[in-house]
């Protein structure tokens, strides 16, 4: 009985936490596009007024970030003058396509135009903010608590 | 330092080309978008190949555009914004002293320039130290326990700021210290990169850089207490107005100007009210006659030599 109860309760953990694992995932996007939006906005204020150099800026921004975006400005950083592609699976192609141009274009003009192309990438993010933060707000946890129903099922079974 | 900047910014078939060059002969290197690349070594224009400098334009490193963009984003760090100030008075300073001059497309906003694009050619030129070319002439530019304000006068490139250079780190290292404030509009006298003169100006000068002579004549003054103050190419009436007034409250002034010799100065309309005040003392007369930086003569107030050619 006690090793019925044990596979039950191993059973229900592993669910729980495939289903927690899917959940982090969407939550993920949401916060790595909310970074993005807070980075438009730290280098619009940046370029706007202090105007010290892009790496400095952009690195400074990334050492209080805690999603994905803090991996690729590093990584931009470490080479801003290569061509840029953020690697990882958080992002679908088309993300990753804007994500580079994004990165292409800083530091390449006056600040005036700067800050208005970085308006405009702003937008972008806020909309695909808006949409994974929407689709999380629907269908986020869906999957968390579909994976602890499926446990308690396969307990209830193996019981 | 300079090797180090140049290295940093030029695309690597120049930077491999300049290599074997002895550094202390170059003194520019043109970039050209869809055009030869070329080097001043040795007092001569020559053109860059892929195996070091030739007369022949047969062999010489052709850029395009897309790569003068990037020697341009390397000199100012991927941040053009941050310099754009610079970028619209056309030359951009780096590290060292070295001076990128900026030709391309202004793109203007009413009366202003807003910003410089499409950059058509790159002018990197490349500031030699010459320590001790000043001291036979800075003899002669002593006055009790002072100096007399004096004029360098050169046509570009016979080297004026090599000697300006050169003048202050004397004047500012005698045992009896003297407060020297070095007016640097364009980094190019003193190079302050961090904080710090990149070139030797002395152990009792100060530095005042990136803004206008009238302002830092004026500031500098009031909070500074200069003996002597060393600029560099004055070049309009707010500057000549700065430079009297500092010389009028009592404070040495050393600049230079762009002209063949002291004698063309009364040509130029703007000088004239500190040629009949007498604010210059002294007037250096510089060529490129035996190489850059030779001393044709040193003049007083009234144009009478002092001393002949170094």
């Amino acid at each position: 009985m006690i090793t019925k109860l044990t596979i039950v309760c191993l059973c229900m953990t592993a669910s729980a936490m495939f289903g927690l694992r899917h959940t982090n995932g969407k939550r993920a996007r949401v916060r790595y596009f909310a970074s993005c939006v807070q980075l438009t906005d730290a280098l619009i204020a940046e370029i706007s007024f202090r105007r010290d150099k892009l790496t400095d800026a952009l690195l400074s921004f990334a050492h209080n970030d805690k999603t994905e975006l803090r991996a690729h400005i590093e990584a931009y950083c470490a080479a801003p003058f290569a061509p840029f592609a953020p690697k990882g699976k958080l992002l679908k192609t088309e993300e990753k396509r804007l994500l580079s141009a994004f990165f292409a274009v800083l530091g390449t003009s006056d600040a005036q135009t700067q800050v208005f192309e970085l308006e405009n990438y702003k937008r972008r993010f806020e909309e695909l903010y808006a949409v994974e933060s929407e689709a999380f707000r629907k269908t986020g946890t869906v999957g968390l608590k579909l994976s602890v129903l499926f446990g308690i099922a396969v307990g209830v079974l193996i019981l | 330092m300079t090797e180090r900047v140049l290295d940093k910014i030029l695309p690597p078939s120049v930077a491999e080309a300049l290599k074997p060059l002895a550094a202390d002969k170059l003194c520019e290197v043109r970039l050209r978008s869809g055009g030869a690349v070329t080097a001043l070594y040795n007092g001569r224009y020559m053109y860059v190949t892929p195996r070091g400098i030739s007369d022949s334009y047969a062999q010489a490193i052709v850029l395009d555009a897309p790569t003068v963009m990037q020697v341009m984003l390397l000199a100012c760090e991927k941040s053009l914004y941050a310099f754009n100030d610079r970028i619209c008075q056309g030359f951009l300073t780096l590290a060292g002293g070295v001076r990128v001059g900026i030709a391309g497309e202004t793109v203007w906003e009413g009366d202003r320039i807003k910003t410089i694009k499409n950059f058509t050619a790159l002018d990197i030129r490349i500031p030699h130290e010459v320590r001790g070319c000043g001291e036979k002439v800075a003899e002669l530019l002593r006055c009790g326990h002072g100096y007399h304000s004096t004029l360098i006068v050169s046509p570009p490139g016979a080297g004026k700021t090599t000697l300006l250079r050169d003048l202050t780190r004397i004047v500012s290292s005698r045992p009896r210290p003297c407060n020297v404030l070095v007016v640097d509009e364009r980094d190019e006298i003193a190079a302050v990169a961090d904080g710090r003169p990149t070139h030797n100006v002395g152990r009792n000068t100060d530095v005042i850089s990136g803004c206008t002579k009238e302002f830092a004549f004026s500031r500098g003054i009031r909070a500074m207490r200069p003996d002597v103050i060393v600029t560099d190419e004055l070049c309009g009436a707010k500057d000549v107005a700065a430079v009297e007034s500092a010389v009028q409250g009592g404070v040495s002034v050393f600049a230079s100007v762009h002209a063949d010799s002291h004698k063309r100065l009364r040509e130029k309309r703007i000088f004239a009210s500190l040629l009949a005040n007498k604010c210059f003392t002294r007037f250096v007369d510089v060529s490129e006659r035996n190489g850059p930086g030779t001393v044709e003569g040193v003049f007083d107030a009234d144009f009478r030599e002092v001393a002949g050619g170094a």
